[in-house]
């Protein structure tokens, strides 16, 4: 196990932060933190790092307990940041080959290291450029670079895309998968289920501190009801139509608004088949239709009976 | 060592501020105190003053030797005879003294009688009183010349009396290597109050803007989950910024060195030396609590001048503390640089070292340790609670 969190508690006075935690991440894992901002995900991770005392709870990376002094753990463990950790006074190579240092004390190893991360984030050409010069996703990139350059076994990002605009952050995503691949353990926390659907093989959903659900991303949607998500543009449905669409077979909810008809469908084949037929049935003119699978975000509606947006 | 080489790196590039300030306050210590120095060094030139005469006695052996005596301490001017364009030429200084001889001036004063000589001078005039002095040298010799023999012969007059008062008597004082020590200490005392301000400004600005930056929340936060310690990250920036400290002390005492008009180490530039190293602890803990506190770089520059000058202005680094008010003092002795300045005025005072005074001077620095030691408890309080609050 590259980390285990057994009953983790952390309290700010009154409030809870951490209400009884427990995480399993395994070897090869890209393991997604997802959760709505203030539900506990940073703190979470600064538990781990021992950045943080906690009040209950056992913590192990690499099978060993965690604390702020040990030395040997930290050193397999990559940290990059929400906000970008880098000093305004040094260049882009300087920056990269000091948090390399601070890992790695042979300096031949420090140069091959750096010069590694800097083609891994592709900034070869803004080597000697200050962090002031680069532009948001440039910079995002040297904050990876200075995470990820002693080449960690454990590497754990903290919401690194936020503000990201989507060019950078789909290279940030694909650096990721590549780190996965080159055999680095991921922790990723986030609050755009997208993200973490896109790259995480298991994902925890955390919410006011603690874990309401975790598994792969389908045994997460297996959980819920909701197994289809029907769309269709569809004039003058009245109430009378809508409530007998409501009672078909497989039905979970119908929403009319704007001419749009909105149907949660439980799983199951042919349930677009039926409304279709039925709508033809009642001449009811209609254009697109859309049917989506349901997202982490119904997931989450589903559990917590809010948005993972709010 | 990665934290102590990239201190540097960091200090590099905050640097051009550091030294603009070092250069801009050494080169105004140095003129203030080179000037002070000068002020009262007892040297003594003559300095000839524009003057103009308007002879109207007929031209005669005394008057020609007169005029020929006071050309060493006059510099003879032509200007038109008009007493409009003589008032003009005073007033714009173009002669700082006028001296007009009357007709029967000769036959008059031959006789023993009362002369009238006409003098215009500019009002307040210091370079007329060299004139006047001249004037009344040479005419008070040749009256004791007539007065004793009324048959000495006029040709010959002029020659005596330049020969009696050009008659210089060498005196020799053997005090010149008291002299030095005085003047060496006078200028170390000065310099070294100075310095006080400048060590203060330039380790705000340039320790301050360091630690600012290590001390960036972000920056902590990876540097705590990296593999170092505490402790051993402390270690290299506390070498660190003693380093730069030793550096830039070390730069001003050669500069001292260099600029001071007496090249002399004696025990009090050494003590001087040791007290300003004392005090850089002092106003170090300073910069390391300003680094530490305050967010904004704008913040520490705005700081660095605000506090040096107070600091410097209340403990009599400018203004000797004898000028300060009794309030003002105590207000600054619950400051380091006060005991500074102390320290420094009580070792420029001593020319002898003994037990007693040199008690004194180590129960100063050890107030100024004190200090730093307070403050850097305070700057650890501090960060630790930072470290608590992070989150």
């Amino acid at each position: 196990m590259i980390v285990k969190v057994e009953g983790l508690v952390k309290r700010y006075d009154k409030l809870v932060a951490l209400d009884y935690l427990d995480l399993e991440v395994k070897e090869g894992e890209i393991f997604g933190l997802l959760g709505p901002n203030g539900s506990g995900k940073t703190t979470a991770i600064n538990c781990i790092l021992s950045l943080l005392k906690y009040d209950k709870g056992t913590i192990e990376v690499f099978d060993k307990p965690m604390g702020p002094d040990e030395y040997k753990l930290k050193k397999d463990i990559g940290l990059i940041m929400q906000n970008v950790a880098v000093f305004d006074e040094l260049t882009v190579y300087e920056n990269i080959s000091y948090f390399c240092s601070l890992y790695i004390k042979d300096k031949k190893e420090v140069k091959r290291l750096t010069e590694e991360a800097i083609e891994f984030v592709s900034l070869d050409d803004y080597k000697k450029f200050y962090p002031k010069k680069l532009s948001g996703g440039l910079l995002r990139r040297l904050n990876i670079a200075c995470g990820i350059v002693h080449k960690p076994k454990l590497i754990i990002l903290d919401e690194p895309t936020v503000a990201v605009d989507p060019q950078s952050r789909n290279k940030i995503l694909e650096g990721i998968k590549k780190l996965n691949e080159d055999g680095a353990t991921i922790i990723y926390t986030s609050h755009y289920m997208e993200e973490v659907e896109q790259i995480c093989s298991k994902i925890a959903i955390i919410d006011k501190g603690k874990v309401i659900a975790q598994g792969t991303k389908d045994e997460l949607k297996s959980m819920i009801s909701v197994g289809e998500k029907i769309t269709i543009e569809a004039y003058q449905v009245n109430d009378l139509q809508l409530n007998t669409i409501k009672n078909l077979p497989n039905i979970y909810s119908v929403e009319y608004r704007e001419n749009q008809l909105e149907i949660k469908t439980g799983r199951g084949n042919n349930n677009l088949v039926t409304i279709l037929e039925y709508m033809a049935e009642q001449k009811i003119s209609f254009g697109r239709v859309i049917t989506e699978l349901p997202t982490l975000n119904d997931v989450f509606l589903e559990i917590t009976g809010k948005e993972l947006r709010d | 060592m990665q934290v102590f080489k990239t201190y540097f790196k960091i200090l590099k590039k905050n640097l051009t501020s550091v030294i603009i300030f070092g250069v801009i306050f050494i080169t105004i210590t140095l003129v203030i105190t080179l000037t002070m120095f000068h002020e009262d060094n007892g040297q003594f030139s003559v300095k000839k003053v524009p003057t103009l005469v308007i002879n109207q006695d007929t031209d005669s052996n005394l008057v020609d030797g007169f005029l020929t005596y006071l050309e060493q301490y006059a510099t003879f001017v032509d200007i038109e005879e008009d007493e409009e364009i003589r008032r003009d030429a005073l007033f714009y200084r173009k002669v700082l003294y006028i001296l007009t001889i009357p007709e029967g001036f000769t036959e008059d004063f031959l006789a023993g009688n009362e002369i009238n000589l006409i003098k215009e001078t500019v009002p307040d005039s210091v370079e007329a009183m060299s004139v006047d002095t001249a004037v009344n040298n040479y005419l008070n010799t040749a009256k004791i010349y007539i007065k004793h023999n009324p048959d000495v012969d006029l040709n010959k007059l002029g020659d005596f009396i330049q020969q009696d008062l050009g008659t210089e008597t060498k005196v020799t004082f053997d005090v010149k290597q008291e002299d030095d020590t005085t003047a060496a200490h006078m200028f170390n005392s000065f310099y070294y109050n100075y310095l006080g301000y400048i060590i203060v400004a330039c380790f705000i600005a340039g320790v301050s803007t360091v630690m600012l930056s290590f001390h960036g929340l972000d920056i902590r936060r990876k540097h705590y989950a990296a593999p170092l310690s505490s402790r051993r990250f402390n270690i290299q920036l506390i070498n660190a910024n003693l380093a730069f400290v030793m550096c830039y002390l070390l730069v001003f005492i050669i500069a001292g060195y260099v600029f001071s008009p007496v090249k002399l180490i004696d025990l009090n530039l050494v003590f001087m030396w040791l007290n300003a190293f004392v005090f850089s602890l002092a106003a170090l803990s300073i910069s390391y609590l300003i680094g530490i506190s305050v967010k904004a770089k704008n913040a520490v520059q705005a700081l660095s001048t605000m506090l040096s000058l107070s600091l410097a202005f209340i403990s009599g680094m400018f203004v000797p503390q004898e000028f300060l008010g009794d309030a003002v003092l105590k207000l600054a002795s619950f400051t380091p640089s006060y005991w500074y300045v102390r320290a420094n005025n009580t070792i420029a005072h001593i020319n002898n070292f003994n037990l007693d005074n040199m008690g004194e001077i180590f129960g100063y620095m050890a107030i100024q340790i004190g200090f730093a030691a307070a403050i850097i408890s305070i700057a650890l309080v501090v960060s630790k609670r930072k470290r608590q609050m992070a989150y």
